[in-house]
């Protein structure tokens, strides 16, 4: 596995910053921008949506067609990307990374707090907040994105995109203690929900 | 930074590669064509929801426009910059509609003969461009506007124009004039 870097504050990731994971799976794309384009194939969003149509119907705010869905879907990536570029602008400024730990929050919603080196997820920040954008936190300004879904249930284990998300986690969090990088006793194990 | 962190940084900067991602360049440029996107991503989604229904092929699809099936694919990835030509063709191959332009309707609107003492309104609705939202009355409904509710268009003219009187129109009621 290799790591790519979103950004990182002086171009240092040791001072803070997101990197993304390379799976090397077939792809060279790191897990952010695999991310960006999947969310803006318009004919994934369809199939996914066609897939799951009466979920969309048991939405909070009931999505009337597969299509709204998929507006709203775009909307949800098209913010995350601007925002996570927001940050990457102020990548030298220390309110970067106070928004970073606000926007990643622990996998485990029993987590009320950050905790290193666990599993974390960001939510989407608009309409019906469907997007996840999952990472490892390495350091309390580091962290390594691992993938990103579109959740519309909601136990991750509920569904084979969010499980695959899951198991990248857990994929990342093997290579780091593998690696040396972590050791096995400190890792906090929060479970995904 | 403890000397835990640091060493993990150190062994993790290892596996760092330089990177080849221009991700910002591609955010801002979606961000700088956003409102196109968004209408071709529309497009494709209904082309998708109407090829699925038929169980039509993309490959159908092209050889029916008489275009490339990587163009046919282009299009349903919901990027291409399309042109009039490959929505006209899009539509007749499929016989639905994907863009229309709204009916351009210039009333006048004149605040000075609301009263608010009465609970009834007469005037006449002027806009001086295309009012996508709906005028009321049958008078409306040949310029090709949907009808709403009295109180609704009573509320969005005076938004537009200027002075706000809080006293609706009866619901039901319609007391306008017909557009100039």
């Amino acid at each position: 596995m290799k790591l790519e870097t979103i950004f990182a504050r002086n171009d240092d990731p040791a001072q803070g910053g997101v990197l993304a994971a390379i799976y090397g799976d077939g792809s060279e794309l790191n897990a952010w921008d695999e991310l960006l384009k999947r969310l803006n194939d318009a004919e994934y969003l369809h199939e996914f949506f066609s897939d799951r149509e009466k979920l969309l119907h048991q939405q909070k705010n009931e999505i009337d067609t597969v299509e709204t869905a998929i507006v709203r879907a775009q909307d949800e990536i098209s913010d995350m990307g601007d925002f996570m570029d927001g940050l990457a602008v102020g990548k030298n400024h220390d309110d970067t990374y106070d928004r970073l730990r606000e926007l990643f929050k622990p996998l485990n919603n029993q987590l009320y707090r950050h905790v290193d080196l666990a599993k974390e997820k960001a939510r989407g920040r608009k309409h019906n907040r469907w997007l996840r954008v999952y990472a490892v936190r390495v350091t309390p300004n580091l962290y390594i994105i691992t993938g990103g879904a579109i959740k519309i249930w909601h136990l991750m284990e509920q569904d084979e995109t969010t499980r695959t998300e899951l198991n990248k986690l857990n994929r990342m969090i093997d290579w780091l203690k593998d690696e040396g990088i972590i050791d096995a006793t400190s890792f906090e194990g929060s479970e995904g929900l | 930074m403890t000397m835990n962190e640091k060493e993990r940084i150190e062994k993790l900067k290892k596996f760092i590669v330089p990177s080849k991602s221009n991700w910002q360049e591609e955010v801002r440029w979606r961000k700088e064509n956003r409102d196109r996107l968004r209408l071709s991503a529309q497009i494709a989604a209904r082309v998708l929801t109407v090829i699925k229904k038929r169980g039509m092929s993309q490959l159908q699809l092209a050889e029916t426009m008489g275009v490339s099936a990587q163009q046919v694919s282009k299009i349903l990835k919901g990027d291409a910059n399309l042109t009039l030509d490959t929505i006209v063709k899009l539509q007749k191959c499929l016989d639905i509609s994907l863009i229309k332009v709204p009916a351009l309707v210039e009333p006048v609107y004149e605040p000075n003969t609301v009263s608010s003492k009465e609970r009834t309104v007469s005037f006449e609705l002027s806009f001086k461009e295309q009012f996508s939202s709906a005028t009321v009355g049958e008078h409306i409904e040949p310029y090709g506007l949907p009808r709403i509710s009295v109180s609704k268009v009573f509320k969005v003219a005076l938004k537009k124009q200027g002075p706000s009187i809080t006293t609706p129109c009866m619901a039901g009621e319609n007391k306008f004039e017909k557009a100039a």
